[in-house]
């Protein structure tokens, strides 16, 4: 556990609204970024967001055996996501969607709303792991531990991601 | 110099900064919504854990007087035991009709139909007297 977050956590765990509104501002960003990026669509990445500090109120008394809170955080995002996108049918399970619906945020460049429909057209696994490095901003130790691989396997995952992008953008040229 | 295992090429490093550089920011009213539902979770938090309480309760004294129940009113099933002396008549009487028969196998049917002469249904509360025939038909070849 980091030393700036064990007030944090302590926060959490007495249930301090101050805590949570804190908690937001430090991961809110990166968790609706990547829940938007798994699930395709702001309204659904909106809703995880709401799950996973849903969730942490829910589990509070056990926070303090987590020992690193973004990568707990992204893990429930992860469970949420995958919760959101069977209720929703389009899962083949038990990974994230592999063909979810494209919703790419307002008023991009064209080169931008590019990218970010190929990266929607990228396997779940590897836009899963694009999502948590780019989005949640998780090194690959963290990564590791939120899809129970080891950091190695998550640089590696993240390459391959990163250049069957590069593949696709090329074909789509 | 070390090497960095987890470092890019320039061409995948430049495609990760242009993912970065279109990241949407979340809308104003999602912090507002968040810590709304923190604060509606944490009301319902103590109700859900009186519930979950008298639930628990519940089931303990369900399975109390269940228990209980049980013991007052002991429902033992009778198991009527072998007859050896009819279970000897029936292997002399098979032996004396079919002598070819082998001896284990003879055995082994008279056995079963002394078994079987006392299987018959009864209420697991009741006696197997009440409920047997008083002319209870032997088995005859």
């Amino acid at each position: 556990m980091s030393e700036p977050e064990v007030p944090l956590q302590l926060g959490l765990k007495v249930g301090d609204p101050a805590a949570f509104g804190s908690v937001y501002d430090r991961y809110g960003p990166g968790l609706y970024r990547a829940a938007w990026r798994m699930l395709g669509r702001q309204a659904d990445a909106e809703d995880a967001v709401q799950e996973v500090f849903a969730a942490v109120v829910r589990s509070r008394h056990r926070l303090g055996e987590v020992e690193d809170l973004g990568a707990y955080l992204f893990a429930s995002l992860r469970r949420a996501a995958q919760r959101i996108a069977r209720q929703r049918g389009r899962e083949p399970k038990p990974g994230l969607a592999s063909d979810p619906p494209v919703e790419s945020p307002d008023g991009q460049t064209a080169d931008a709303e590019r990218l970010w429909r190929a990266v929607a057209r990228l396997p779940a696994a590897q836009r899963e792991v694009l999502a948590l490095k780019i989005d949640g901003e998780l090194t690959f130790m963290q990564i590791g531990t939120v899809l129970g691989i080891s950091p190695n396997t998550a640089a590696s995952r993240y390459r391959y991601a990163l250049e069957k992008l590069r593949e696709t953008l090329e074909t789509k040229r | 110099m070390k090497h960095d295992p987890h470092s890019l090429p320039p061409d995948l490093a430049a495609l990760e900064q242009g993912l970065a550089a279109a990241r949407p920011e979340p809308p104003a009213h999602l912090r507002s919504q968040v810590l709304q539902r923190v604060q509606w979770e944490q009301s319902r938090s103590p109700r859900r854990r009186r519930l979950h309480f008298a639930a628990a309760a519940a089931i303990v004294l369900l399975l109390g007087a269940h228990f209980g129940f049980g013991l007052s009113h002991p429902q033992g099933v009778p198991r009527p035991g072998l007859d050896r002396r009819q279970a000897q008549a029936g292997y002399r009487e098979l032996r004396e009709a079919l002598p070819e028969l082998p001896e284990e196998q003879a055995w082994r049917m008279s056995l079963s139909m002394a078994a079987g002469q006392n299987l018959l249904p009864y209420g697991p509360t009741g006696s197997a007297r009440l409920v047997q025939p008083a002319n209870n038909p032997r088995w005859n070849p």
